[in-house]
């Protein structure tokens, strides 16, 4: 990434997400800890996280939705603290990220459609928005239509690539994917790519953690910043060897 | 040595150690049934407001009230009316050896009937069949959703459990057991009359005991007919929740949980039932309390 460039995006763009010296201890012993992580990400930017294969990030991610608070430091989300804004508007907050889920991602006694649809149904976009959005990321993807069929009778693969949608299709100032690609094959990486490309050119910021060996090389493309996380610890120094 | 330092320690434990021990054991239950009772209202008070609010009904929650309201309401119905049917008749069979045993006539038995029924049966077999069909259902789902981290999901889509799970499952199961109970009660008439023409117990004319019961309405059965189905049913819907959310992160929790929610709702149905008599009453048995 050229550094002159990054610069002037860096003064344009407004801050999605910031951590101040957030710590947090793992809730179970494969979960990635957070230790006195100072961390900024502005719209348009892309921040890769390297973790083990063995590391869970969904707490992770869970904490820098707000659900869970940090054992210390603080979480603002467009510049609001999340501790520091009523319930209402952190779902509504909420409403405005959008994630690609390590592990349990589905309701279960809902199909396919719905679970896509929920979140934009509940937030009150138009159906036909909602139509337009979902027919455009079908179209990017290759995919017919929305599977009908509940998540337990659908495959891995068709179930990611839906979470892809339902992540995307969602306006989101803030994109969280948690090991996007697992259960699918490398010809998908350039239609994600591409897909990121394009919700950061709509002014989203996008925190993509996994444990692809190539992870940073494939941001490389984008205005980009890499960490790695040492022995399942996030830190800032670490950020700073990332810089 | 050992013998005569057993002797106080004996002694302490009868006289301090024990005395103590109950009064801890005492205290503890009573905190912990005040903090399920404060609980319930929380979550009963929350999904009011919730319910009241405009805002809160989008189209993904009223489609869970609809879903909710189909399951414990429309399909329960048939239920409602197989326990009332049945109810009728252990009531005519009864009022038959009243009427047997000191020759009382229809006069009696349509008011007895009338009070035994939209006082007390109906709202009670109306949550038992709300609360057998939905109540541990509803505790099973919530409980699999929490172990699945199904609830994260929604939460992390911004959707608000509490709108969009817990809101819609009560307020179904208050409307639901109200309607059961309407229903439950004419059915509970209905097969009364019929089985009591057949038995020779009732000897007048379907519309003239209709008439009969009907002179019997009062403003005192409002008053024991929406309350004994509100509360009792609003209780048995938040006990359920409760319990459901209250399982920890493993499968193996959901059958315990599911159960014992079922008997924790029953349990509060029978004892509402009793308190709200007792206060619209004002009176235990013959004892008058207030």
């Amino acid at each position: 990434m050229n550094r002159t460039q990054s610069n002037s995006q860096d003064i344009n763009a407004s801050v999605v997400l910031e951590l101040q010296r957030v710590t947090q201890h793992p809730n179970f012993e494969s979960s990635l800890g957070i230790r006195d992580l100072d961390l900024i990400l502005k719209s348009g930017e892309l921040l890769t996280i390297q973790v083990e294969p063995s590391t869970r990030t969904r707490s992770f991610a869970s904490m820098i939705q707000g659900i869970t608070e940090p054992d210390q430091g603080k979480v603002f989300f467009l510049r609001q603290e999340w501790s520091g804004v009523d319930y209402h508007r952190q779902f509504a907050n909420r409403g405005l990220i959008g994630r690609v889920f390590e592990g349990q991602a589905w309701i279960e006694n809902l199909n396919l459609d719905e679970n896509v649809t929920l979140a934009c149904r509940h937030h009150g976009r138009s159906k036909q928005d909602i139509q337009e959005s979902t027919q455009s990321w079908l179209n990017h993807l290759g995919l017919e239509k929305l599977t009908t069929r509940r998540p337990a009778f659908v495959a891995p693969a068709t179930l990611q690539l839906h979470q892809w949608i339902r992540a995307f299709m969602a306006c989101p100032k803030l994109v969280l994917l948690e090991r996007p690609l697992d259960f699918l094959d490398s010809s998908w990486i350039k239609k994600l790519l591409d897909a990121i490309q394009l919700v950061m050119q709509s002014g989203a910021g996008v925190l993509w953690l996994d444990s692809r060996r190539d992870l940073e090389s494939l941001g490389s493309g984008f205005s980009h910043r890499h960490l790695r996380a040492n022995a399942g610890i996030l830190s800032t120094p670490s950020i700073l060897e990332g810089i | 040595m050992q013998v005569s330092r057993a002797k106080p320690n004996g002694f302490r434990l009868i006289f301090w150690v024990q005395p103590t021990q109950i009064l801890d054991s005492l205290g503890g239950a009573v905190v912990r049934r005040c903090q399920a009772i404060i609980s319930i209202l929380s979550l009963l008070w929350a999904s009011f407001t919730l319910a009241v609010s405009p805002r809160s009904w989008t189209e993904p929650v009223r489609g869970v009230m609809a879903r909710q309201l189909l399951f414990t309401g429309v399909d329960g119905t048939w239920s409602a009316i197989r326990f009332g049917a049945a109810v009728g008749i252990l009531l005519i069979v009864q009022a038959a050896l009243w009427v047997d045993a000191i020759g009382i006539t229809t006069d009696l038995i349509a008011p007895m009937l009338w009070r035994a029924i939209v006082r007390e049966l109906a709202p009670l077999l109306a949550c038992l069949v709300v609360i057998g069909r939905s109540g541990i259902a509803i505790s099973t789902e919530l409980a699999t959703m929490r172990v699945d981290g199904e609830l994260d999901v929604l939460d992390a889509q911004g959707i608000d459990p509490m709108t969009s799970l817990i809101m819609p499952r009560i307020t179904s199961m208050v409307f639901s057991v109200f309607c059961l109970a309407l229903i439950s009660s004419t059915s509970m008439i209905m097969t009364g009359y019929v089985c009591g023409r057949a038995v020779g117990v009732i000897r007048v004319s379907f519309l003239s005991f209709l008439d009969q019961l009907i002179g019997q309405v009062h403003s005192l059965d409002l008053l024991f007919f929406l309350p004994k189905t509100i509360v009792a049913g609003a209780f048995a819907a938040a006990i359920c929740c409760i319990d459901g959310l209250s399982v920890k992160a493993t499968i193996t929790d959901v059958p315990r949980v599911s159960s014992r929610a079922g008997i924790r709702a029953l349990s509060a149905v029978f004892i509402i039932s009793a308190i709200l008599s007792i206060l619209i009453y004002g009176r235990i048995l013959i004892f008058e309390v207030f």
